[in-house]
Formats: structure tokens, C-alpha cells, sequence
């Protein structure tokens, strides 16, 4: 049963559910039928019998005389003829003796006549089924037994022809009722088959298809279920690949991070062992390798810095911004400087967060020395603080060369730089604004980007009073 | 010898190879961008280029691709994917060598790319001793000079990383291969005789604790 597909089930279910109904009630119908019938021919029967006693009775009793004997035979005999055209079979006994019979062996002799009751067999004589009803001939003459028989032959005939109507119409209700079924239920299967197909074209990796809702029953029902269900996998799984994709990125980026300034500190300390370096080769050499030594480690205290952040072990107390921003200005000044860029500081009232003074010193580092590497020689970087209630924003806006739609949106990623090849011409390692977002989240801050290509940059931090 | 283009950004590393490769003989001309390098490759000859795969502009891969298909090049990267490595051999790199790299590596696969394009070297000359490469022959003051199979490998190898000091156990198995099995005393003796055939006592030096050179270079 279990190999059998789900329309076939309910087929087989279903045709032998109404084939038992159909047979067992045709042949209830039939037994029903047969049975009233044989009931009522029995009470006709019985009328007869009643009714030819009678007159027999009668008869018989008014026969007086010498010859009574062979006058009541006669009486008998004219009464077995005479109904013996109307299909009534009759024998007559006195006290047990025949005296006349028309019925075949057997037709009396069984049937043993209770006085005063009248009784009914049927019995086949002589290859023919007979109903046989006898009693004892009333009004006095008790001593007398009549026994009425009635072929039944044709009624029987009359019932095998019935029976076989039934089979052959009910064979032939049954074949139709079975063609019929099944072509409906193979119809009505054909969609839960296309919704099938639709969820194993979905599964091999085609996550855009969709099944057609043709209808508002169970079937349409289940075909806007399963797309739901699609939709909401098909989200998750850009989701997926967008972060893993993003994870082999950063992964690619901080070995090639890496390995950059590796590749220059091993090679020059080969080079300064088996080459013959002049003593100017030696110095730029060690130059270098110091350069590549410094880079090395601020990638590493960065990286440390965002793993620790997002662990979770910070310690707050109350910070107050101006200081940080004043530290923060002094020593962008030397790069700002090399630059030919202006950073200033806007007038501000005293605003307090509470956070760690390091991080939040290295976040506006970071920002600030990222708007001054933007700009060209003469540009200007601008730091605010604004409180307004219980929040506090820290502004800090550049008039560099800002950043395209798409450079926005990748910008918190870490080791992302707008310009592919992270040149180092403009400095940083591409790590800084993902601490910087990670330092932000850490304080409960929100930290926001608004750029125009040409125009500039504003970095926002935004300290909300939780 | 060959002429070699440089394509890096990273300034210090593009200085570190060009540096190498002017020390065995070659001459490096380095550029710091995608474009820069296209245009060198189109205005002037160059027997091979070694190629930074991320840099400004046009990647290392763009570069190749748009370049004169004829010009050997290597990939020198940081991408050590396989995908990567796949991309650049696949598109008719000549070799791909990923960072941090040993300098001797790079100058062996850089040799072994020249040999296949017949711009390796031939012949060297210094102070008054020629060495044929391709006959194997060396003449010292125009006289040949007999040397033995080993003797001339060894003095091969010298000259093929000339100015870069070869340690005992390399120079073992550049010349004497992986199976040999004797002691470095054996690179010792045959740089003695070497010196002594050619009359380079002062050309090969001894580096203290690192091996032997052979210097072509003036004493600062």
C-alpha cells in the first residue's frame, strides 16, 4: 500500500468502498424482495386452500347415500380438475387414505394435518418446486386432510432472470464508476504533481521559481504556502551568501593586509644578508623594514582591537568630548600639516558620554585623519559637538572628494577601501571605519555617513542619552 | 642580459626586486600602476614582466590580457587562492608566485621563464675569465680553462645568482640535487679549486656564516 501513489490510494479506496455498497445493497434489495414476494404467495396460497376446503367441505357433507364412498372420490376428483386449471394442484385424504391426488409423489404424505390449523412447506416433487399448503377440512369433517399445491416454477424463473438483470446492470455501473474515478482522480492529482515539481526545481537550486495558483482550494492553498515558504528561503539564502561572500572578501583582504608588509621585511632582511648592500642600500633597507615593521604592528593592534570590541570587554565612565576632540586635533595636525589641510574645531559646550576615553579617542582619530586624507592640499575638515537634550552628535565634514553611492554602502567593511587597489599613497589599512562602527555600537552611538562625490563627506556619531 | 618591467605598487618591494634582479645582472625597469605598465609594455621592449595582480587602475590580470601576448610574464601576489592561481596560469601566465616570496625563488623562476624564451644568459664575462654558458666552456685571458662536469655546474650557478650569497646546503642541491649525499665540505673544496683555476680568490667571496658569492660589484 505504501508504494501506491496518493490518487491511487483514494481510487482503490474509493471503488471498493462503493462496489461493496452497490453489491451488498443490490443484493439486500433482491433478498428483501424475495422475501415479500414469498410472503405474500404464501398468504394467497393459503386463501386458496381455505377457500377450496370450504367448498369441498360443503360439498362433501351433502353427500348422503349408499354410494357415498365413490360419489365423495368423484366430488374429489371433479375438484382437482377443475382447479387444476387454474395451476391449483390438489390431494384430498379421509383419515390418512388418499382419495384423490393430483400432485406429484410425495405432495401428501409428508405433511401431516394438524387439526384445526393449517400449515404450509415448500417442497420440490418430482424436479419441481411446489408451495404446499394443508389443513383439515373444516366444519366437522376433520377426519378429512386437503392438501393445495402451486407450482413455483415460474416465479422462481421470474426471480433468476431479476437476479441476473441486477448483476449485469450492477457489473455494468460498477466498470463505468471505475473508468470514471479514475480519470477524476488522476485529474485531480496532476496539480499536487506540478507543485511537487515546482519544490524539487526549487531544491536543485533554482530559487526564483514559483508555483502557480490556479485555484482557492486545499491544492491553491498549499501552492501559496509553498511560496511563502520559497520566498522566505530564497531571502535567506541571498542573505547567507552575501556574509559569506563578505567573509572571503575580509579574509582575502587581511592576507594580502598582511602579507604585503611581511613580504618587504623578509625580503629586505634577506637581501641585507646575502646581498653586498653599499651602506646607503643597507640604511634604506633597514628604512623599510622599520616602515613595514610599524604598519605590521598597527594592523595587528587594529584587528585585536576589533576582536576585543566585539567581545565585549569594555570598560565606561564619564568622558568628557571636548577633551577627547582637542587630543584627537593635536595629533592629526603633523598629517594635516603634510597634507596642506585645515582641520578646525567649532565652539562647543562641555558634553560628557559615558564611554572609554582610548576608544572614543581612536574612533574621531580615525575619522578625522580619514577626512583629511580626503581632501586636496587647501581643503578643510570641520569637528563639531552638538548636544541637544540627552543626546550628543559629533560632527566631523570634509570638503574632499567624497564617496560614490556604492562606496557608502561597503564602506563599514572591513579592510574595504573606496579606491580598489587600497593604494597606499592615501594611507590606513582599510580597517579604520570598521572599528570605528564597532566602537560606535559599543558605546550605544550610531554612526552615520552622508557623502557627495566632489563635494565631501560628513561622518556623524550620534550619542543617544541610554 | 634581459630587460625586465616591475609592476608594483607597494614602492618598497618594487624597489626589492628591482634591486635583485640588477645584482644577477638583469636590468629592471619598475612602474607603480596598472596603466603605467601597459604603456611601458607598448613603447618598449621587454623580455619579461612581473606583475603585481592588485594594483591601481587595470589589475595585473587586466593587464595581461591586454597586453602583447607574446611578452612572458610572471604574477607576483598576494592572492594565494587556488581560483586566483587557476585565473592567472589559465590565462597564459608564464608562472605565478605568491608573496611573501624568497628572493632566490623569484630569481630562479624568473631565470627558468627566460630559458624558455631563449633570453637567458649566454655568456659572462668578468675580469679577464669568459664563461660560455651554452658550450660550457670557460677561457681565462682567452686560454680554456678545464673544468670539471661539477666545477662547471657549481661556477653556473655562481654566475646565475651573481651578488647574492648562496649558503653551503644550497648550493648542495642546486648542484648536487636532492639525493646527494655528502657533506658540504665537498662545496667547499670545489669553490677552492674553483678559485684557483680561475684566479677569482677575491671574485667568490666567503660570507661569514651564510656561504659564498660571486661578487662582481666594486667594494664600497
Amino acid at each position: 500500500m505504501r508504494s501506491l501513489r496518493f490518487w491511487q490510494k483514494a481510487y482503490l479506496l474509493t471503488l471498493a468502498l462503493f462496489l461493496a455498497a452497490l453489491y451488498g445493497g443490490v443484493a439486500f434489495i433482491g433478498w428483501q424482495n424475495q422475501q415479500q414476494t414469498m410472503a405474500s404467495e404464501v398468504e394467497k396460497a393459503r386463501g386458496e386452500q381455505s377457500f377450496v376446503a370450504q367448498g369441498l367441505a360443503q360439498d362433501l357433507a351433502a353427500v348422503e347415500g349408499g354410494n357415498a364412498r365413490l360419489q365423495k372420490a368423484s366430488l374429489a376428483r371433479s375438484y382437482g380438475t377443475y382447479y387444476a386449471q387454474n395451476g391449483i394442484l390438489l390431494a384430498v385424504s379421509q383419515n390418512g387414505e388418499e382419495m384423490f391426488s393430483n400432485l406429484p409423489a410425495g405432495g401428501d404424505a409428508a405433511l401431516a394435518a394438524d387439526k384445526g390449523r393449517q400449515s404450509w412447506a415448500l417442497r420440490t416433487l418430482d424436479g419441481t418446486p411446489y408451495l404446499l399448503v394443508a389443513s383439515a377440512l373444516p366444519g366437522g369433517l376433520d377426519d378429512y386432510a386437503l392438501v393445495c399445491g402451486r407450482s413455483m416454477e415460474q416465479l422462481y424463473a421470474t426471480w433468476a432472470q431479476m437476479r441476473a438483470t441486477l448483476v449485469v446492470s450492477s457489473t455494468i455501473v460498477s466498470v463505468v464508476l471505475a473508468a470514471g474515478l479514475f480519470l477524476i482522480l488522476r485529474r485531480l492529482a496532476k496539480p499536487l504533481e506540478r507543485l511537487a515539481g515546482v519544490a524539487d526545481e526549487f531544491a536543485a537550486g533554482n530559487y526564483a521559481v514559483r508555483a502557480e495558483k490556479r485555484s482557492d482550494d486545499e491544492v491553491g492553498m498549499l501552492a501559496a504556502s509553498l511560496n511563502a515558504m520559497a520566498d522566505a528561503a530564497e531571502r535567506d539564502i541571498a542573505e547567507i551568501r552575501r556574509v559569506a561572500e563578505q567573509n572571503a572578501r575580509m579574509a582575502a583582504n587581511l592576507s594580502h593586509e598582511i602579507r604585503t608588509p611581511l613580504t618587504a621585511i623578509k625580503g629586505y632582511a634577506e637581501y641585507l644578508r646575502i646581498a653586498e648592500p653599499t651602506d646607503d642600500e643597507r640604511e634604506s633597507a633597514l628604512r623599510y623594514m622599520t616602515e613595514q615593521s610599524t604598519r605590521l604592528q598597527g594592523i595587528a593592534q587594529r584587528i585585536l582591537q576589533l576582536s576585543s570590541l566585539e567581545h565585549g570587554d569594555v570598560e565606561f565612565e564619564p568622558v568628557e568630548l571636548g577633551e577627547v576632540i582637542d587630543r584627537v586635533t593635536r595629533s592629526v595636525q603633523p598629517l594635516a600639516e603634510r597634507q596642506g589641510v585645515e582641520v578646525r574645531v567649532k565652539p562647543f559646550d562641555p558634553a560628557s558620554v559615558l564611554g572609554d576615553a582610548i576608544l572614543l579617542e581612536s574612533l574621531f582619530t580615525n575619522l578625522v585623519e580619514n577626512a583629511v586624507r580626503a581632501c586636496e592640499p587647501g581643503g578643510r575638515v570641520d569637528v563639531g559637538i552638538e548636544a541637544r537634550g540627552s543626546s550628543v552628535a559629533v560632527r566631523v565634514a570634509d570638503d574632499g572628494r567624497g564617496l560614490a553611492p556604492d562606496e557608502l554602502a561597503r564602506l563599514g567593511e572591513p579592510f574595504y577601501r573606496p579606491d580598489k587597489a587600497r593604494s597606499r599613497e592615501a594611507g590606513g589599512a582599510g580597517l579604520g571605519v570598521a572599528l570605528c562602527n564597532e566602537i560606535a555600537r559599543a558605546h550605544a552611538a550610531e554612526l552615520a555617513f552622508a557623502s557627495e562625490p566632489g563635494r565631501g563627506t560628513t561622518a556623524a556619531v550620534l550619542f543617544t542619552g541610554s | 642580459m634581459a630587460r625586465i618591467l616591475v609592476a608594483e605598487d607597494e614602492r618598497p618591494i618594487n624597489d626589492l626586486v628591482c634591486r635583485n634582479l640588477a645584482l644577477v645582472g638583469h636590468e629592471a625597469v619598475p612602474c607603480f600602476d596598472g596603466d603605467e605598465a601597459l604603456r611601458l609594455a607598448g613603447q618598449e621592449r621587454f623580455d619579461l614582466v612581473l606583475l603585481d595582480v592588485m594594483m591601481p587602475g587595470p589589475t595585473g590580470f587586466e593587464v595581461k590580457r591586454r597586453m602583447d601576448a607574446g611578452i612572458p610574464v610572471i604574477f607576483v601576489t598576494a592572492k594565494d587562492d587556488l581560483a586566483s592561481r587557476l585565473d592567472g596560469l589559465g590565462m597564459g601566465a608564464d608562472d605565478y608566485v605568491v608573496k611573501p616570496f624568497e628572493i632566490l625563488e623569484l630569481l630562479a623562476r624568473v631565470e627558468a621563464v627566460l630559458r624558455r624564451t631563449d633570453q637567458h644568459q649566454r655568456s659572462f664575462e668578468h675580469q679577464g675569465v669568459r664563461v660560455d654558458l651554452a658550450t660550457r666552456q670557460a677561457f681565462k685571458d682567452g686560454v680554456e680553462v678545464a673544468l670539471a662536469p661539477k666545477e662547471f655546474d657549481l661556477l653556473e650557478t655562481l654566475v646565475v645568482n651573481r651578488n647574492l650569497a648562496l649558503s653551503r646546503e644550497q648550493l648542495l642541491r642546486l648542484v648536487w640535487g636532492y639525493d646527494f649525499e655528502g657533506e658540504s665540505r665537498t662545496v667547499d673544496m670545489h669553490v677552492l679549486r674553483l678559485r684557483k683555476k680561475l684566479g677569482w680568490e677575491d671574485v667568490i667571496q666567503t660570507v661569514y656564516k651564510v656561504g659564498y658569492r660571486l661578487s662582481t660589484r666594486r667594494r664600497a
